[in-house]
C-alpha cells in the first residue's frame, strides 16, 4: 500500500500539508491494529481492553500530498476520563498539552459488532466541534456474525463520512485515506463539549438506540463460539481448574521444550570459549574475549529459548481473548485483598516484565487500587529472572517426575512463581489494610469475543522480547561484563599467590567486605558480587557467576564442566535455596525503580518499593536458609 | 406472568429479563464513589435501562463475580453481586 511513508521522507517535501489526526474510541475496537495498517507501526495489538495505555505517533501521506501525524490513544468509553490512560485520550483530544498542535481531525473507530456500545462516544466526540471520520471498523467480524447497516444513512444521521474498515484484512484503509484528503469538506464548530452525568449518558442512549433502530437492516447473532468456550472456560470449577493448567503448562514447557535448544546453545558456547582460550593461555585480551564476553554473554544467551517459551503463553493469552477471563476468575481471589480482578491483568503482563505490567496499571481508576498493583507488580516473576531460576533449578533440583507425570524442575518453578504471586497478595493486603484503608472499588469488566490467534501478529510480538533481551545482552550485559572481567582481574595477585588470582582482585576485596552482612543468608562472596550489578539487569548475575569461576578455575574446568556442575560443587543446596529466595522477593531492576518513579510521580513509591523488597528478600532468605539447614542436617 | 421487578443479583444462571432500573440508592453499603458515579459506569459499559440482560455464570465463591449478556449477546460483560443489587429487571418481557 503506498500510504506508509515515513518522517524524514514526508517533511522534506515542500508544499505538502500537514494534519494531526487522532484515533479515538472505545477499548478493544481495533484502534492500534488501524494504526499499524495506516502507518506501518508494529504497536501491540491484543484481544482485552486496555492494551495502548499511553499516545503513539505514527506517519502516512495521502495521495494528495498530506503528510498525516496520526496518534494512537488508548481506549475510552467517555471523554470524561476516569482513569490515567483514558485521561492522555481526554487531553489530547480536548488539548490540553498545551505544547502540541490540537488535533485537526479525528478518526472514529466503531466496533461494528457493538454499536451501542461505541456510538455513544462518537456523541460526545461530535460534540467537541473537530471534524470527524468514522472506520465502521471489524466490519468482517459483523458481516459473519449477519449484522447489515445502511451506512449512508448512519453517515447522514451523524453528518460525518464513515467508511467501513477491517484493520485485520487490511480492507476500506485506502477509503479512509482518501477521506482524510477530503476532510476540508467537514466543519469545525466551538467546543460545546461538557462532561455527562448520569441523566446525560442515558440521553447519549436514547439518541443511540433510535440511530441503530433507523440503521441496522439486520441483526447480527452473538459469537456462537465465544458463548461454547465460556461455558468451558468461565465454569466456576472446571475454569480455574483450566486456569491451572495453562499456568502449569507454561512452566513445564520452560523445562521440556525451551531445555532442548538450549542445550544447542550452551554447546556452542562451550566450544567457542575452549577454542579461544586455547589461543593464548596467557594472553589478557584472550581471557577478556573467553572468560568475559564468551562465558559472561554467552551465558545469558543460551536463555532465550526460556524467555521465548514464556512469552509465547503470554502473547497466546493476550490474542485469544483469555487474558479478561482469567481476571474474571481471579476477581474473587484479588477481591479478598481489596484489589479487583482487573488488576490481575497487569500482574500476569508483568510476567513478562514489570515494566509493561506496571504501565498497565493506568488502567485501574481508584489510585490507591493503582498504587498497590504498582508496588506488588515487581514481586511477580519476571522473563529476566527465569535465567537465575533456571541456572539454580537443574544445578540443585534432580530431574525427577512426581505423581507419574510432572517434572520435578518444572514444579519447582510453578511454585516459585506461585510464590510470587502469593506474597503479592498478601503484601497488598496489608499495604491496602494499613496504609490505603478505603472500600472496594466496583469491577466492570467487558469479556471479548475469543478470536484465533493471529500468527502474524504472534511472531510479531514474540520478536520484540527476543530483540530487546539480545539487545540488552550485547549493551548492558556485554559492558557490564567487561567491567567485571577488569574488576575481577586486577591488580593482578602477588607472586607466588596460593589462592586463585581473583582473591586479590577488587571484585574478590568487595566481596569478601561485604559478605559478612549476607552470611547469616547463606551468600559467599561469589554471590555478593554477582547481586550487585544484578540491579543494571537481572540475568546479568548469571554471567557474572559465569566469569567469576571462569577466572577463579586454576584449569579450564568451568569450560569443561559448565556452570552447573561448578555450581554444584561450590554451594551447598541451602546457599542455592537462600538465593532462590532472595530473587523471588528481592529489588533487582533499576528501570521497575525509575518506571514507578515516573507513573507515580514521586521518589516515594519506588523508596517504599525497594525497602519493602529488601526486608521481604532478607528475612525470607534467612528463613530458607536457617530452614533447609535445620532440616539437612 | 408477574411484573414485578427482581434485583439482578437474584437471578439464576439463564435466567434473563430486561432492565427496567438502575438506581444505586439501592446499595446496601457505602462505597467510595461520588454520588452518581457506580450508576455513570454501569450505563458507561453498556448496562443501561431498556437493555435485554442474561446471567450466564458466576464465580466460584459466593457466585460472585456475575457474567452477563447484554443485548442478545452483543458484548459480555462481568460486575460483581454487590453492584447488581442496584440493577432491577422485568422478567415478563420477552425479547
Ligand atoms: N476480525 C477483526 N478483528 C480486528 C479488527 N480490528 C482489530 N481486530 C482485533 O481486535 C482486537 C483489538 O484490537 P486493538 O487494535 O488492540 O484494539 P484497540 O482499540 O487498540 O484496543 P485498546 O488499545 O485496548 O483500547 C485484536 O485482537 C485485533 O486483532 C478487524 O477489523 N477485524
Ligand atoms: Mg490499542
Amino acid at each position: 500500500m503506498s500510504v506508509s511513508v515515513n518522517v524524514s521522507g514526508g517533511i522534506s517535501l515542500d508544499n505538502s500539508k500537514h494534519l494531526r489526526v487522532a484515533l479515538v474510541g472505545k477499548p478493544n475496537c481495533g484502534k492500534t491494529a488501524l494504526f499499524n495498517a495506516l502507518t506501518g507501526s508494529r504497536q501491540k495489538v491484543a484481544n482485552y481492553s486496555g492494551v495502548t495505555v499511553e499516545k503513539k505517533h505514527g506517519y502516512f501521506k495521502t495521495p494528495e500530498n498530506t503528510l498525516v501525524t496520526l496518534v494512537d490513544l488508548p481506549g475510552t468509553y467517555s471523554l470524561r476520563s476516569r482513569s490515567p490512560d483514558e485521561k492522555v485520550t481526554r487531553d489530547v483530544v480536548l488539548n490540553q498539552f498545551k505544547e502540541e498542535k490540537p488535533v485537526d481531525l479525528i478518526m472514529a473507530v466503531v466496533d461494528a459488532t457493538n454499536l451501542s456500545g461505541s456510538l455513544r462516544l462518537v456523541l460526545e466526540l461530535k460534540q467537541t466541534g473537530i471534524p470527524l471520520i468514522i472506520a465502521l471498523n471489524m466490519i468482517d467480524l459483523a458481516k459473519l456474525r449477519g449484522f447489515e447497516y445502511d451506512i449512508e444513512k448512519l453517515s447522514s444521521l451523524l453528518n460525518c463520512p464513515v467508511i467501513p474498515t477491517s484493520a485485520v484484512k487490511k480492507s476500506g484503509i485506502s477509503n479512509l485515506v482518501a477521506e482524510v484528503d477530503r476532510h476540508d469538506q467537514l466543519e469545525t464548530t466551538s467546543n460545546r463539549w461538557q462532561e455527562p452525568d448520569r441523566d446525560m449518558v442515558r440521553e447519549y442512549h436514547k439518541e443511540v438506540h433510535s440511530i441503530i433502530r433507523s440503521i441496522e437492516t439486520r441483526k447480527g447473532m452473538p459469537s456462537l463460539w465465544s458463548a461454547r468456550l465460556d461455558k468451558l472456560f468461565l465454569h466456576p470449577v472446571l475454569g480455574l481448574f483450566i486456569l491451572l493448567t495453562i499456568l502449569f503448562c507454561m512452566f513445564q514447557a520452560v523445562f521440556s521444550w525451551a531445555t532442548i535448544p538450549q542445550g544447542w546453545m550452551q554447546d556452542t558456547f562451550d566450544s567457542l570459549q575452549a577454542h579461544v582460550a586455547a589461543l593464548n593461555p596467557n594472553s589478557f585480551l584472550v581471557s577478556l574475549v573467553a572468560n568475559g564476553i564468551i562465558a559472561g554473554v554467552g551465558s545469558v544467551i543460551v536463555f532465550l529459548p526460556q524467555i521465548l517459551t514464556i512469552s509465547l503463553f503470554i502473547i497466546l493469552l493476550e490474542d485469544t481473548g483469555y487474558m479478561a477471563r482469567a481476571a474474571f476468575l481471579m476477581d474473587k481471589l484479588m477481591g479478598g485483598v481489596g484489589l479487583h480482578g482487573r488488576a490481575f491483568i497487569p500482574l500476569l503482563s508483568s510476567f513478562a516484565c514489570a515494566i509493561p505490567g506496571i504501565m498497565a496499571t493506568r488502567t485501574i481508576e481508584n489510585r490507591k487500587d493503582r498504587l498497590v498493583t504498582i508496588l506488588i507488580a515487581p514481586l511477580m516473576t519476571c522473563s529476566a529472572r527465569l535465567p537465575v531460576y533456571t541456572l539454580l533449578i537443574s544445578a540443585f533440583i534432580p530431574v525427577k517426575t512426581v505423581w507419574g507425570f510432572a517434572n520435578l524442575q518444572g514444579l519447582v518453578m510453578f511454585a516459585l512463581f506461585a510464590a510470587g504471586i502469593i506474597f503479592g497478595l498478601i503484601m497488598a493486603f496489608i499495604f491496602k489494610t494499613f496504609f490505603f484503608k478505603g472500600d472496594r472499588q466496583p469491577l466492570m469488566l467487558e469479556l471479548p469475543s475469543y478470536k484465533a490467534p493471529n500468527l502474524y501478529n504472534v511472531l510479531l510480538e514474540l520478536i520484540k522480547p527476543a530483540k530487546s533481551f539480545l539487545r540488552r545482552a550485547g549493551t548492558i550485559i556485554l559492558s557490564v561484563m567487561i567491567i567485571i572481567w577488569f574488576l575481577s582481574s586486577f591488580p593482578l595477585p602477588p607472586e607466588h599467590a596460593t589462592a586463585p588470582a581473583i582473591d586479590y582482585s577488587i571484585a574478590g576485596i568487595v566481596g569478601k567486605f561485604l559478605e559478612p552482612l549476607f552470611r547469616p543468608i547463606g551468600f559467599n562472596w561469589q554471590i555478593v558480587v554477582a547481586l550487585i550489578p544484578g540491579m543494571a539487569a537481572r540475568e546479568v548475575a548469571v554471567s557474572v557467576l559465569a566469569t567469576i569461576f571462569a577466572l577463579s578455575g586454576t584449569n579450564d574446568d568451568v569450560i569443561r564442566e559448565g556452570l552447573t556442575v561448578i555450581l554444584q560443587h561450590a554451594w551447598t543446596l541451602p546457599t542455592a535455596l537462600s538465593l532462590i529466595t532472595w530473587y523471588v522477593f528481592a529489588p533487582q531492576c533499576i528501570s521497575t525503580l525509575a518506571v514507578a518513579k515516573r507513573e507515580t510521580n514521586s521518589w516515594k513509591w519506588p523508596t517504599i518499593m525497594f525497602i519493602y523488597q529488601m526486608m521481604l528478600a532478607y528475612l525470607m532468605s534467612l528463613a530458607v536458609f536457617n530452614l533447609a539447614r535445620y532440616f539437612i542436617h | 406472568m408477574t411484573n414485578k421487578l427482581i434485583s439482578l443479583a437474584k437471578l439464576k444462571v439463564g435466567m434473563s429479563g430486561v432492565i427496567e432500573k438502575i438506581d444505586e440508592a439501592l446499595l446496601p453499603h457505602n462505597i467510595e464513589l461520588e454520588a452518581g458515579e457506580l450508576e455513570r459506569r454501569l450505563l458507561e459499559i453498556g448496562i443501561i435501562e431498556g437493555v435485554h440482560v442474561k446471567v450466564l455464570h458466576f464465580g466460584l465463591i459466593k457466585k460472585d463475580p456475575i457474567a452477563l449478556q447484554l443485548n442478545n449477546g452483543e458484548i459480555t460483560v462481568a460486575i460483581r453481586r454487590n453492584e447488581a443489587e442496584i440493577i432491577l429487571v422485568n422478567q415478563s418481557i420477552r425479547k
